[in-house]
């Protein structure tokens, strides 16, 4: 499994996922050369694209974050909690409304798709349990679109709730990955390689957890929580190595970017006492 | 004389039941069941079978007794199981309507229920909130401490695309979107191209924003907008023809309001001239064998062109307070609350008016109106000149861009550093500021003569931590000139450049600073050449 792996997946670093895939030299991968992936801008196939997350960009809405993957922009913000529920749900749990908003255009199926996945993933990490018969609803604006826009827009949306306040169990950390046609994994893709791509994936992942207690005590079944998959939304037809590759860099990027999300929403100094109403 | 009373069965009451219960009632409405007038005066006519008045249908049934005594018989019968039926019927359809009336109280009751729902998230004003602002504005004090005929301050900035803005007017935000199409032209206007405006008052603005059908204030809205470019002719539609009366374009412009601090009209008014500003259409020529064909070039092979706007029509909002005659201009969302009137102004430059917009409210002294014109040709002077500094700027850079990715060679270190002033500068609000670093760039450009130097877009993302705007900006001020000289390649060049971002500071991470980091660094043909260390970087704050 792990020889298949390197051979597909190269740059996926074989030493454990918690060394940080960005600092190692191509060049000393023992497989670096046979794959140099060549990207449009240059990344290799493990790159991310470069974030920007922003908190509060928003007045009025209770919490609001805007979130940049390269050039595809999300702005989400936060409404809640409201009193009531909505007709069918549950009013012994808090109940999410997601409202997507397209550029420009109507929306039509594709906005109900990412509404429906956007509001069961966030389902998942919101404790629901502490303001029963309430609402929250997070409103998603899609500023550009330039390939991984779902994934944006929930960690968007997970920034959010986070700006809002709202409890949560843990971070949610989204990730695309796809699968060229020679096989080869690609992190990140824009929206030129995700249209020319076999297939291609959405994973959301539950943030790493920097606990003080010792190990042991995380890992119920031995296997740690945050390699378990909150959501996976694939597109186009691909191996179930491949997937599995996929998931083993999409995880190793998540641990990454987790760390990023943590240290971005905890040094925004306080919140804004004005913003009550 | 024998005059028979004609005999109405139950008629009222037939034609109030449904069709289904009354049967052969309703089939013969007009017939009162009798009427006989043996001696018929009135138009002088003798015949009496000839119906005199027009409402009145005479059926001789009978002369002879015994049918009247049957037609008494039958219109006794009637009567009574006209009746009878009638009872049962207003039975049924009582209960009908009782049903209908508790499904339509049902359906009201939802409706307070999403009404009350609505009321509780608008903004609600107390009379100590209304009556101090109100008394605040007798001394000529705005509650945000500006002066009555103050504007907040207006940030425009561009997206990643060509043709899209956001806009930020103290609090309120809009972002605008232009994108066009090739269609059909109208009928009437073969060699003209049009323009629709969409506005979407997204729910994130406001929690009294619903999502859906757009409501009367986002439909005025787009039509002040609308009016304010339509008529006034400011977007030139006859230069969007290709082939008259065949394919011309469709422009679209959609404004998102997407944070409600007050005056959404000035500000999405904005949003829309400066995207339709940067707005870029893709060149179309015909070619072909027969010269017929229509090609359209895409955006790396030709040029796209610019739309041509005559003239940048501003709308201006006033709000009048209390009775006095208080106007205030650019009013925010809680003195729009307590407002009793507002008019808005839609100016140019030259000096014409292209709309006034005064739907309602307070009624106005003249005199209080033309002031309020005279001052709105200022502001539209104002924010005339900042929204095309604003676009300049960001034309500027995107030529830059563009012949980055043409000529690396020749431009070197200089276009590096001008290209990361630019997206420094261009992020950092206040359009004013992108103009002192133009200069300054300028300069470095004619100094340098550097070829290789490619350390800046090499590496991924120089930031690899927060970086504070104005100390970066600094600090590659300081570095271009020095950096000139060396003719080396990146590699010792990026560690140099890495710790200078790494050690300022990272806690500088407020919300402002979206700044430089989004840098999608474009590469150059050194890079293809030479491996770089690549930098996996992403974020900052």
């Amino acid at each position: 499994m792990d020889i298949e792996l390197g051979r597909k997946s190269i740059n996926c670093n074989e030493e454990g996922d918690s060394q940080k895939l960005g600092t190692i030299d191509p060049k000393s991968t023992p497989f670096a050369n046979i794959m140099e992936v060549d990207r449009v801008d240059g990344r290799t196939g493990n790159q991310r694209r470069p974030v920007v997350c922003t908190r509060g960009v928003l007045n009025r809405a209770h919490g609001s974050a805007s979130w940049a993957q390269g050039d595809t922009k999300v702005i989400a913000a936060v409404y809640g909690p409201k009193a009531g529920t909505k007709k069918n749900e549950n009013p012994e749990k808090a109940c999410i409304e997601v409202i997507w908003k397209p550029k420009t255009g109507q929306s039509g199926k594709p906005e109900r798709e990412y509404e429906m996945v956007l509001k069961k993933t966030l389902q998942s990490i919101c404790l629901l349990n502490v303001h029963p018969n309430t609402t929250t609803s997070v409103i998603i604006q899609v500023v550009n679109d330039d390939g991984a826009l779902l994934p944006c827009a929930i960690n968007a949306a997970c920034s959010a709730l986070v700006d809002a306040g709202f409890p949560l169990k843990h971070l949610a950390v989204a990730i695309c990955c796809c699968v060229a046609d020679n096989g080869h994994i690609i992190l990140d893709p824009k929206k030129l390689e995700e249209q020319n791509m076999k297939a291609f994936i959405y994973l959301v992942f539950p943030n790493s957890i920097q606990s003080v207690l010792p190990e042991g005590s995380l890992k119920p079944g031995g296997e740690v929580t945050e390699h378990g998959i909150i959501t996976s939304v694939t597109h186009g037809v691909m191996a179930v190595d491949d997937y599995f590759s996929c998931l083993k860099m999409g995880r190793a990027a998540a641990v990454e970017l987790s760390d990023f999300l943590r240290n971005s929403l905890k040094s925004k100094a306080g919140n804004d006492p004005s913003k009550a109403g | 004389m024998q005059k028979e009373k004609e005999c109405q069965v139950s008629y009222p009451l037939c034609l109030s039941l449904p069709f289904a219960l009354s049967g052969p009632w309703c089939l013969t409405p007009r017939i009162k069941i009798f009427a006989i007038e043996s001696s018929f005066q009135r138009s002088g006519c003798g015949d009496p079978l000839a119906s005199s008045s027009g409402d009145y249908d005479y059926k001789l049934i009978a002369v002879v007794n015994w049918p009247e005594v049957l037609r008494h018989y039958f219109s006794v019968v009637t009567t009574v199981t006209a009746t009878a039926a009638a009872a049962a019927a207003a039975a049924v359809s009582v209960a009908v309507v009782y049903r209908q009336v508790q499904f339509n109280f049902s359906f009201h009751f939802f409706d307070r229920e999403k009404m009350e729902q609505r009321l509780a998230s608008s903004l609600i004003m107390t009379v100590n909130e209304k009556k101090f602002i109100e008394n605040a504005l007798l001394s000529d004090i705005r509650v945000d401490g500006r002066r009555p005929f103050d504007y907040r301050n207006l940030t425009i900035r561009f997206g990643s695309e060509d043709g899209s803005s956001e806009v930020q007017l103290g609090q309120t935000q809009v972002i605008g979107f232009v994108t066009g199409q090739l269609t059909q032209p109208y009928r009437d206007r073969p060699n003209e191209g049009s323009f629709a405006i969409y506005t979407e008052f997204s729910p994130m603005a406001d929690p009294s924003f619903e999502p859906g059908r757009p409501g009367e204030t986002a439909i005025e809205l787009g039509r002040i907008v609308d009016r304010g470019l339509r008529e006034s002719r400011a977007v030139d539609t006859e230069s969007l023809c290709v082939i008259a009366g065949k394919l011309v374009w469709s422009i679209r412009i959609d404004l998102h309001i997407i944070d409600n601090g007050g005056n959404l009209v000035d500000a999405a008014n904005i949003a829309a001239l400066a995207a339709l500003s940067t707005f870029r259409r893709p060149e179309c020529t015909l070619g072909g064998e027969d010269g017929q064909e229509l090609i359209v070039h895409p955006p790396d092979v030709r040029e796209p062109l610019p739309l041509i706007l005559h003239h940048f029509p501003v709308a201006v909002t006033f709000g009048f307070i209390g009775k006095e005659n208080t106007v205030v201009i650019d009013p925010t969302h809680y003195e729009e609350a307590v407002m009793g009137g507002s008019m808005t102004a839609t100016l140019n430059t030259n000096g014409d008016v292209c709309a006034i917009q005064k739907a309602g409210g307070d009624g106005v002294l003249q005199s209080v109106i033309m002031q309020c014109l005279r001052i709105a040709s200022v502001k539209a002077g104002d924010i005339t000149s900042k929204i095309k500094n604003a676009v300049e700027s960001y034309n500027t850079q995107r030529s830059l861009r563009k012949i980055k990715r043409h000529n690396p060679d020749q431009q070197g270190s200089s276009d590096v550093a001008k290209h990361h002033m630019e997206r420094l500068t261009v992020g950092s609000d206040e359009s004013g500021i992108g103009s002192p670093f133009n200069e300054h760039d300028k300069t470095n450009k004619r100094n340098s003569t550097l070829k290789g130097f490619s350390g800046g877009p090499a590496s991924w993302d120089p930031y690899s931590s927060g970086v504070d705007g104005d100390a970066l900006r600094t600090t590659l001020a300081s570095r271009v000139t020095p950096l000139d000289k060396h003719k080396e390649e990146s590699s010792p060049v990026n560690p140099e450049t890495k710790p200078s971002p790494k050690s300022s500071d990272t806690n500088s991470l407020a919300s402002t600073h979206e700044v430089g980091l989004e840098i999608q660094q474009s590469k150059t043909l050194k890079d293809a050449v030479k491996p770089k260390h690549k930098r996996r970087n992403k974020n900052a704050s």
